[in-house]
């Protein structure tokens, strides 16, 4: 049975327990780290922080009035995961209850998954040569639910299976006259296993317009080893043709 | 025997050749000719286990993938700028030079700038050359796919043309063909 989470950025309040326990969970240390304009703090993910609490800041120039947003940013989990498809390894798997990991062992560094994320969500680390991301806690789910949603104060993280999770994302669509992003309206990659709830159109939150398929990029970077069949054939007429020619000179 | 000719033991000739002498000639002729091609084989040969074996040998590649690959890339980058620059400067160099070789070039760039560009998320190594990263950032999503795919068209293109893998085998098959021939000829 797959699993999804809600995320419902008009209950969230910024408080970062969901940061804190992610970090608890996975025993990643600190970083350190600087407030930018937005008060976004880590401002980007990195190797060891997979999830942060976004700051969005609007300012209405009619109504002079301001409009604080948060909300909780990491991987999506896709259906079809592009990093997954792009990894020459096979070091991702997309489980069926929903995660998509990144099994540390098997990871080459190579960043092609880095390169892949429409949502830019894999940090590269110089010191181990490895990627990581979110893995939605899959050592938890579905006994337990994330980190990050257990600690969720507010319920702006909803944890439940991807059925229930989607009919509760219709009904508070509803209720706020809003926009459903990761299913329904909005199926990035296939739909994804966060699934956010908003009151405003995606762009407002800087989520991105990801496609349901995946980029052409990913399908052809896997098909183009094929190119060696014909550079394969391609040699082997041509040393036909050459040992073709050394017979007849030979026999000249 | 004409005046000037000078005799040739039947025992030295044709010259025994064999791997270690053309290697050391060629070391001692040109070293970054030397370095170029050894780097660029060694970069062809991990790429390609990287690609091909990679969902079979999984972590086992990490080393390669990051000392083999990366950091000889790394300084193949800059043993490819050093043999562009002996191409402009030098006549001679310019004079062996065929189209297939101008085309290799190109391949060439177009590998290093992705190759550059795949490793751009390494922090803080990238950050060295200020600017660099958010520079590349607009072709990170299609970075892999063009180094790969370059790859295999350079392949496809030294082998069904005279390019550099038939270069290279034409070299190996006269290394050996002529080392029988001097031991034949003792």
């Amino acid at each position: 049975m797959e699993y999804a989470v809600l995320v419902d950025p008009a209950k969230c309040i910024g408080c970062r327990a969901c940061q804190v326990a992610c970090k608890r969970w996975n025993n990643n240390p600190g970083e350190e780290t600087k407030f930018s304009n937005e008060w976004t703090n880590p401002p980007k993910l990195s190797y060891n922080t997979y999830t942060h609490i976004k700051f969005k800041l609007e300012y209405n120039e009619t109504t002079e009035d301001t409009k604080w947003r948060f909300f909780n940013w990491r991987c999506m989990h896709c259906e079809v995961p592009a990093c997954a498809e792009a990894c020459p390894v096979k070091a991702i798997t997309k489980y069926e209850e929903g995660p998509v990991v990144i099994d540390q062992d098997r990871c080459i560094g190579c960043k092609f998954c880095v390169s892949a994320c429409p949502f830019d969500i894999p940090k590269f680390d110089s010191v181990s040569g490895k990627v990581s991301k979110c893995h939605m806690c899959f050592d938890r789910v579905p006994s337990k639910e994330p980190a990050c949603v257990q600690s969720c104060p507010t319920d702006a993280l909803v944890f439940g299976t991807r059925d229930e999770i989607i009919q509760q994302a219709k009904e508070r669509k509803d209720e706020l006259d809003g926009y459903i992003y990761g299913d329904v309206d909005n199926k990035p990659l296939g739909g994804s296993g966060f699934i956010y709830v908003l009151d405003a159109e995606p762009s407002v939150y800087g989520l991105p317009n990801v496609g349901e398929n995946l980029s052409p990029t990913v399908p052809v970077l896997n098909l183009s080893k094929w190119l060696l069949v014909p550079a394969a054939l391609g040699g082997l007429a041509y040393l036909v043709a050459w040992r073709k020619r050394r017979m007849k000179e030979k026999e000249e | 025997m004409l005046a000037g000719e000078r005799e040739v033991s039947e025992k030295k000739y044709p010259p025994e050749v064999n791997y270690s002498k053309v290697l050391k000639g060629m070391t001692r002729t040109s070293p970054l000719d030397t370095t170029f091609h050894a780097l660029m084989a060694i970069l062809l040969i991990t790429g390609l286990i990287i690609d091909l074996l990679g969902p079979w040998l999984g972590g086992w590649l990490a080393s390669i993938r990051s000392i083999a690959h990366g950091y000889i890339g790394a300084l193949f980058v800059l043993v490819f700028i050093l043999y562009l620059i002996g191409v402009v400067v030098s006549k001679g160099m310019r004079m062996v030079l065929t189209a297939t070789n101008y085309v290799d070039f190109l391949l060439y760039i177009i590998l290093v700038i992705t190759g550059i560009t795949i490793a751009s998320p390494n922090k803080p190594w990238i950050d060295l050359v200020p600017g660099l990263a958010e520079a590349l950032a607009p072709i990170l999503p299609y970075a892999p796919m063009i180094h790969v795919t370059t790859t295999y068209v350079w392949l496809l293109f030294a082998i069904i043309l005279p390019g550099g893998v038939l270069h290279g085998l034409a070299s190996v098959y006269l290394i050996s063909h002529l080392k029988r021939k001097s031991k034949t000829t003792k």
